[in-house]
């Protein structure tokens, strides 16, 4: 389990600090293309496109990365009062009926969304440059799956303190 | 008639006040209730709705926004601007408070982030207030309002957020909330004169200090103070009113501006760099993801039937469209004590846009006005996220009661300046008849 759980927080660590750097290339783009606009006088075809998707793939790459961080808001009025093991059983209930149920389901679906438009060669169909949209729509797969996976972590994290045991006791052994 | 849809808030609320992440209860929520009404074909509306989030430029703009902010926060440019307004004020009675509140305004016009001017601001704010005894609820008080003016001062992440959800275009709301922004921080600014010079010991002025400098170096402080966020409205704002660019190119501009003023004050670093970049994807992902599971939650409300229920009950109440539209803000200001200000919006406006639009008001008038009351939720309790960044930074000797006591003048004004802006439309729907030519 704690193997389960180490390999899982190390994928969503290396995959959100991919995704975080993609910032940088959504603020050269943007900029390039208002500089292309305004001053070259030649708009570019491809910077609306790679704007969105950079957009795209920075935030749902980026949520497993920030389930692990703990930087998904929660309404803790109430919660901030509970003791440990009711915050895991919380916790432990959600991900189970509220969470992982549709992350896992979507993740299937968001994978034929992606395989089908690979086996058509659907094209994007939202501007001049019009690319192949499979990529893209891998990556909406990529990132359900990836928050799938932390949410798993999530789960064993919340059961081992139901169980009992020592978080912190936990992530220095890990 | 089949009140299934209405469930779905009664659900939504109890996995919220649990303490289950906002996202995913919105997202376990919907999926129950979508199950139960589409059976599997829910799915495939979920995955158009993930498309659809993601595939959206104008959302582009949040994470440009939330970097611009975080890379300002670590630029430097907060002091200088601290330093350059105190010049100004701190010879008036509460000078330091209303120094501040200046400060906040030209911080929140040049970032786009929610509470990052608050830290920002009373880290250097609160212990120079402190030092001249200023009463605590003002200072608690001056730091929340201040700092939280970040959503209707634009740029706003809020606003780019509300525009797509109440399909209103973001660039007509930057425009309309400029002079709605500027009143509220004009009551705050009378306000604390007010109160200051009535009660001497709330703002004791400053004796005169020796090394007052003479005029002329101090109008060299506060131009050399002044104008990299100066410049930083203008391409930002600036080239939204122009129409030199869209809101997400203005963005860009805006974190490509924050980058190089980082740079010329020396405070760039690769550390400095990989440290906004994970600020700026956590942010983001919590606005986004949230965005993305409230959309499919709105989604199955109204697919169900949800506002078309809603439209029959408030008929049934028999209310006129004014009291109606009273009711929603009222609804919208009771909710911000509980929950956050996205949790509001993504909860509400699906459901009271296409209302509000039936009955012939001014979506962008309307949105307005829901972020005057977006901002009264940064300071109502229990919920308050403007005095949980208070309590993160400042001394121990202010305490919770100086800070409940301290924000309430304020939530004061920020009803006043709804009335105001709901007597006069005038006040948010001329600007941007003049400045973009709509309607």
């Amino acid at each position: 389990m704690l193997i389960i759980l180490r390999v899982i927080e190390r994928i969503s660590g290396g995959t959100g600090m991919v995704a975080a750097w993609t910032i940088v290339p959504l603020i050269l783009a943007t900029c390039y293309e208002v500089f292309s606009r305004y001053v070259l006088n030649a708009p570019t075809i491809w910077a609306f496109e790679l704007g969105y998707m950079t957009t795209g793939t920075h935030f749902l790459i980026g949520a497993a990365y920030t389930l692990r961080e703990k930087a998904h808001i929660r309404i803790d009025v109430v919660y901030a009062h509970f003791n440990p093991k009711l915050q895991a059983l919380v916790n432990a209930l959600g991900y189970v009926f509220l969470m992982l149920p549709v992350s896992l389901w979507l993740s299937t679906a968001l994978w034929e969304y992606a395989y089908d438009a690979m086996m058509s060669g659907e094209l994007s169909g939202m501007s001049a440059w019009n690319p192949v949209i499979w990529p893209f729509r891998l990556v909406f797969f990529g990132g359900f799956l990836l928050l799938s996976l932390q949410g798993i972590a999530e789960l064993i994290k919340a059961v081992a303190v139901l169980a009992g045991k020592d978080l912190e006791d936990l992530a220095r052994n890990a | 008639m089949d009140y299934l849809a209405l469930l779905m808030f009664p659900v939504l609320l109890t996995a919220l006040f649990m303490g289950f992440p906002v996202a995913f209860s919105m997202l376990g929520t919907a999926i129950i209730f979508g199950y139960m009404t589409f059976g599997d074909a829910v799915v495939y509306q979920f995955v158009a709705k993930v498309d659809a989030i993601a595939s959206n430029f104008v959302l582009a703009a949040v994470p440009l926004f939330v970097f611009m902010g975080s890379m300002l926060e670590r630029s430097g440019i907060a002091e200088r601007l601290f330093e350059a307004v105190h010049l100004w004020t701190r010879r008036l009675p509460g000078g330091l408070a209303i120094g501040t509140i200046i400060m906040c305004v030209i911080f929140a016009a040049s970032t786009g982030v929610i509470g990052a001017t608050e830290t920002v601001v009373g880290l250097l704010a609160i212990p120079v207030m402190l030092k001249y005894a200023y009463d605590k609820g003002l200072i608690s008080g001056t730091i929340c309002a201040g700092g939280s003016l970040g959503t209707i001062i634009p740029p706003s992440v809020v606003v780019v957020v509300l525009g797509p959800v109440a399909d209103v275009s973001v660039g007509d709301l930057f425009v309309g909330m400029i002079f709605p922004g500027l009143i509220l921080a004009g009551l705050y600014l009378v306000y604390i004169l007010g109160r200051c010079i009535i009660d001497k010991k709330a703002g004791p002025r400053l004796p005169p200090s020796a090394d007052d400098p003479p005029l002329i170096v101090k109008l060299h402080i506060t131009a050399v103070a002044m104008l990299p966020p100066v410049a930083m409205i203008f391409a930002v704002l600036g080239s939204i009113m122009l129409g030199w660019a869209a809101p997400t190119e203005a963005a860009g501009l805006g974190a490509m501006g924050a980058i190089l003023l980082t740079l010329c004050y020396g405070k760039f670093t690769l550390k400095v760099l990989q440290e906004t970049v994970l600020k700026t994807l956590k942010v983001t992902c919590m606005i986004m993801v949230i965005l993305m599971c409230g959309s499919m939650f709105a989604g199955v409300f109204i697919a169900s039937g949800g506002v078309t229920l809603t439209e029959r009950l408030i008929g049934a109440a028999d209310l006129s469209p004014a009291l109606t539209l009273a009711v929603f803000l009222l609804v919208s200001f009771i909710a911000g004590f509980f929950l956050d200000w996205i949790s509001v919006l993504l909860i509400f406006i699906p459901v009271f846009i296409p209302l509000v639009r039936g009955f012939g008001f001014d979506p962008v008038w309307f949105c307005v006005m829901f972020l005057i009351v977006i901002q009264t939720s940064y300071l109502t309790p229990p919920m308050a996220p403007a005095i949980f960044y208070l309590r993160a930074i400042s001394p121990p000797e202010i305490k919770l009661h100086h800070m409940f006591k301290g924000v309430a003048p304020f939530i004061v004004l920020q009803v006043v300046a709804l009335f105001i802006v709901a007597t006069f439309p005038d006040t948010v729907l001329w600007l941007p008849s003049k400045v973009l030519g709509f309607k």
